[in-house]
């Protein structure tokens, strides 16, 4: 499928948006400053992401947030286990104790990713001048495969947004990535024409 | 005192709603869904409600369509991290107190409270 330039600069701006919009609430939230860029965007399809992320048994942490409405699909915020880990220490200090510390990393994790895909999906919808309807986000683990199975079966497309969170002169990577069908996402380039 | 009964399923919201209010003297009860308020709405004289809308199980709009006495809704803030205009619409229409985005400016949070807590 060919995406064109017009399109990509578009989906980077639609997505700056809600990241935008997602540094400064975070900033609200958190005791510690943050901020967040998305330097580059791609659309794939799955086998062609996983392909290029050659890391097949690595061990992910995601949050999900499932959307329907205009068209269905899912939004992921993915982070290697080393850089959760490190987000979630950089925002909460060591002081956790053992037995709290999955709890504390999911929910932390959880209430970024929720703050987040809901900035960024909003953000879209706003612009589309739609409305998605969103399931409760959700904490999980496993590898890149797994976790995009679980979550939308149907998943042939992704758009692929790099995320760098700079806090406390740490620069840790994650990605959002949404995920949808061919035709869902040709409701979405019929969308985004209507507007341009 | 007054009685705030916190709904939101995460409790780093719940924790910050209080952090955000602890200045002032309030009883907080917090309740993770919409099922475990409406009990908390019977057993207490609730005051004023912060509202999350997406929970599991029984969400926000759950709770909304739920409630019995219609006074209550001027009683609710709707705190929620959705952002679409289309919902901040739909909430606004059932005649709840305010709808503010997560996370809420204190000075729109007060003037909003002041109106409740008359």
């Amino acid at each position: 499928m060919q995406i064109s330039d017009r399109e990509i600069e578009i989906f980077q701006e639609m997505i700056n948006i809600g990241i935008g919009r997602a540094g400064a609430t975070l900033n609200q939230i958190l005791s510690t400053h943050i901020e967040l860029n998305v330097p580059h965007i791609s659309v794939l399809s799955l086998p062609d992401y996983l392909k290029q992320t050659k890391k097949e048994n690595e061990i992910f942490s995601a949050v999900e947030m499932g959307f329907d409405g205009p068209f269905p699909g899912a939004a992921h915020l993915i982070f290697s286990n080393k850089s959760a880990a490190q987000l979630v220490s950089a925002l909460v200090g060591d002081e956790v104790k053992n037995d709290e510390i999955d709890e504390i990393k999911s929910g932390t994790l959880s209430e970024i990713g929720n703050i987040l895909l809901n900035s960024v999906m909003g953000s879209i919808s706003n612009i589309l001048q739609d409305h998605f309807n969103y399931s409760v986000v959700e904490y999980m683990e496993g590898t890149l495969k797994n976790l995009i199975e679980r979550s939308f079966r149907e998943t042939t497309l992704l758009i692929i947004a790099e995320t760098n969170f700079y806090i406390q002169e740490m620069e840790i990577d994650g990605q959002i990535a949404i995920l949808m069908t061919l035709k869902s996402f040709e409701i979405m380039e019929k969308a985004i024409g209507k507007i341009i | 005192m007054k009685h705030i009964l916190i709904i939101d399923d995460s409790f780093i919201m719940r924790n910050w709603v209080k952090k955000l209010l602890n200045k002032e003297n309030f009883n907080f009860i917090e309740a993770a869904n919409g099922k475990e308020a409406l009990e908390a709405l019977e057993n207490h004289n609730i005051d004023l409600v912060f509202l999350d809308l997406l929970m599991p199980q029984y969400d926000g709009i759950f709770f909304l369509d739920s409630i019995k006495n219609k006074n209550m809704l001027q009683k609710i803030i709707v705190l929620s991290a959705d952002i679409q205009d289309t919902t901040r619409k739909k909430i606004l229409s059932y005649g709840v107190a305010g709808f503010l985005n997560k996370p809420p400016k204190e000075e729109e949070l007060q003037r909003l409270m002041n109106n409740i807590l008359v």
